[in-house]
């Protein structure tokens, strides 16, 4: 398969993953670090010279800076490979720790260094093996791309996440702190899980106004509504326009009165002084992140509101506050609904 | 003499094989074969540099030391860990290898202790039975403190059941600075 082509088939299913709900049993956000890369750095990496894997390891960390990429969900660093460098990943059998299989160290902004260990390294616990080395892949292998987007991760800046014990929880990170080989749960995640994604998103920002933001988080959000008009003749029309940002207070200063863009927000009307909202229309989203528009003509005084229901993703649903759009020469003083 | 050479060369091409990789093809290899039982015996690995000597620039992480009333503290074996900006990655260790420790008592209490220096805000205790050398079932068995919570040089437990186990104690470590697993090899009578 061409890389271009991987690439986007890639992305579509590792952004659906990355994004998902997390087990019951709250997992954490995963532990990032203080120091970051600028939002979307690229930062290139070269093979180090006297440690350049063979075809079949550079296919599997090649493939996992595209992991990275396709399913940080933010603007964290972008990891691609090329020849020179200050950025290197070694396969070598010298690592800074006895028992380690990867070791990953950074210099955020400038660099980082990931180390993986050959094929056939003897540990005490027994001989390494890589699944990508075989045609078929034996348990008690390690998925090697699996590991290198766990080391990507550690350059992001993400640290080991202690999930839960229940295993219903295990693939709400990639960043666990035992690595597991195969066929063990996880043994081959290819994306960063939506507990990793939400530690970068906390920390970069979202890819997108429009990007989802995930599931280990729960972000209040302020929705506000504006009228064109608040008195209008019958038959006119006024235009309703909302805006949807991630609350100000939240613990993420980075995240505060973001812009959220591509949500279902419903233009609701009630008789005045009524209890009960009914929905008009889905608001459109415009070229403005985070603002939303609709166009109606009310033959009746009505109070509106904006309604952001609870949404599949790490947000929590919202209403704006009523306002009163007084119409004159219709129904008076409402219509029967 | 020609049967001796041709095992002599059978085992040194099986070795190359482990490191060597595929052909530039880039396909994998076919599946191993296992060593034929008069193949040489594998190598031990060699002693590995410490952090610093790989890596100069980065500072050593803390190690930890379990205890109990009738053990001294004993440092444990450093799986994976993250100290500052840098990781290292490791699966589940085996006993063969890790520091042993020997209650008298099976009530006895355990401490872990962090070096000097240092401290931790949360504690993960998970322990396997010691044949089991991959941590196929790794039993979750105390956990304490928060990462939000009042940082601390020790913490201590009560000791798995009877039995000869993998203990890890995986420690968060204060301020923000990362987190490490140490694992030792505990007999409880």
């Amino acid at each position: 398969m061409n890389r271009p082509i991987r690439t986007i088939v890639a992305s579509v299913a590792l952004i659906a993953t990355s994004l998902g709900a997390p087990a019951a049993g709250a997992t954490p956000l995963t532990p990032i670090s203080k120091i970051d890369w600028e939002q979307n750095q690229r930062v290139p990496f070269e093979w180090r010279s006297d440690g350049v894997p063979p075809a079949w390891m550079r296919n599997a960390i090649l493939d996992a800076a595209v992991g990275s990429n396709a399913s940080r969900g933010s603007r964290a660093a972008l990891l691609e490979h090329e020849a020179g460098s200050e950025s290197w990943v070694a396969y070598t059998d010298v690592l800074p720790t006895a028992s380690a299989l990867a070791y990953a160290s950074r210099r955020a902004p400038s660099s980082f260094k990931v180390w993986l260990r050959p094929q056939g390294y003897v540990f005490d616990w027994g001989t390494l093996r890589w699944c990508q080395f075989y045609t078929s892949a034996p348990d008690g292998c390690f998925d090697a791309e699996m590991v290198a987007l766990h080391e990507f991760g550690h350059v992001q800046g993400l640290g080991h996440n202690e999930a839960a014990a229940d295993e219903g929880a295990w693939l709400d990170t990639v960043m666990h702190v035992v690595t597991r080989t195969k066929p063990k749960k996880g043994w081959n995640q290819h994306a960063y899980g939506p507990c990793d994604v939400a530690a970068l998103q906390t920390r970069y920002e979202l890819l997108t106004p429009s990007t989802k933001v995930a599931h280990c988080l729960s972000l209040a959000t302020t929705l506000t509504l504006g009228a064109s008009a608040s008195a209008i003749i019958a038959g006119s029309a006024v235009t309703f326009t909302a805006t949807l940002r991630i609350a100000d207070d939240v613990t993420y200063p980075r995240l505060a009165s973001d812009p959220l863009s591509g949500r279902s927000v419903a233009l609701q009307r009630r008789v005045v002084g009524g209890s009960t909202w009914t929905t008009q229309a889905v608001m459109s989203g415009t070229s403005t992140a985070g603002m939303y528009r609709t166009t109606v003509s009310p033959s009746a005084t009505y109070e509106w509101r904006a309604l952001l229901s609870q949404p599949d993703e790490g947000l929590l649903g919202d209403g704006s506050p009523m306002l009163k759009v007084t119409v004159s020469g219709g129904c008076n003083p409402y219509c029967v609904e | 003499m020609k049967a001796l050479i041709a095992l002599l060369v059978g085992g040194v091409l099986l070795g190359s094989c482990g490191s060597a990789g595929p052909p530039v093809t880039g396909s994998p290899s076919p599946t191993f074969s296992p060593a034929p039982s008069t193949a040489p015996p594998a190598p031990t690995p060699p002693p590995s540099p410490s952090p610093t000597d790989v890596e100069p620039s980065l500072p050593p992480p803390p190690a930890a030391a379990l205890s109990a009333a009738n053990a001294a503290p004993l440092n444990g074996t450093l799986g994976s860990v993250c100290y500052l900006e840098a990781c290292g990655d490791s699966p589940w260790l085996p006993a063969a290898g890790l520091p042993l420790l020997e209650l008298a008592d099976g009530s006895d209490e355990l401490t872990v202790t962090i070096a000097d220096g240092f401290a931790f805000v949360s504690w993960t205790v998970d322990y396997a039975d010691a044949q089991d050398t991959a941590g196929e079932n790794v039993i979750n068995h105390a956990t304490g403190g928060s990462e939000d919570g009042p940082a601390m040089t020790e913490a201590s437990f009560s000791p798995p059941p009877s039995g000869d186990w993998v203990l890890s104690v995986h420690l968060v470590y204060a301020d923000g600075d990362g987190d490490g697993a140490y694992y030792w090899h505990v007999t409880v009578p």
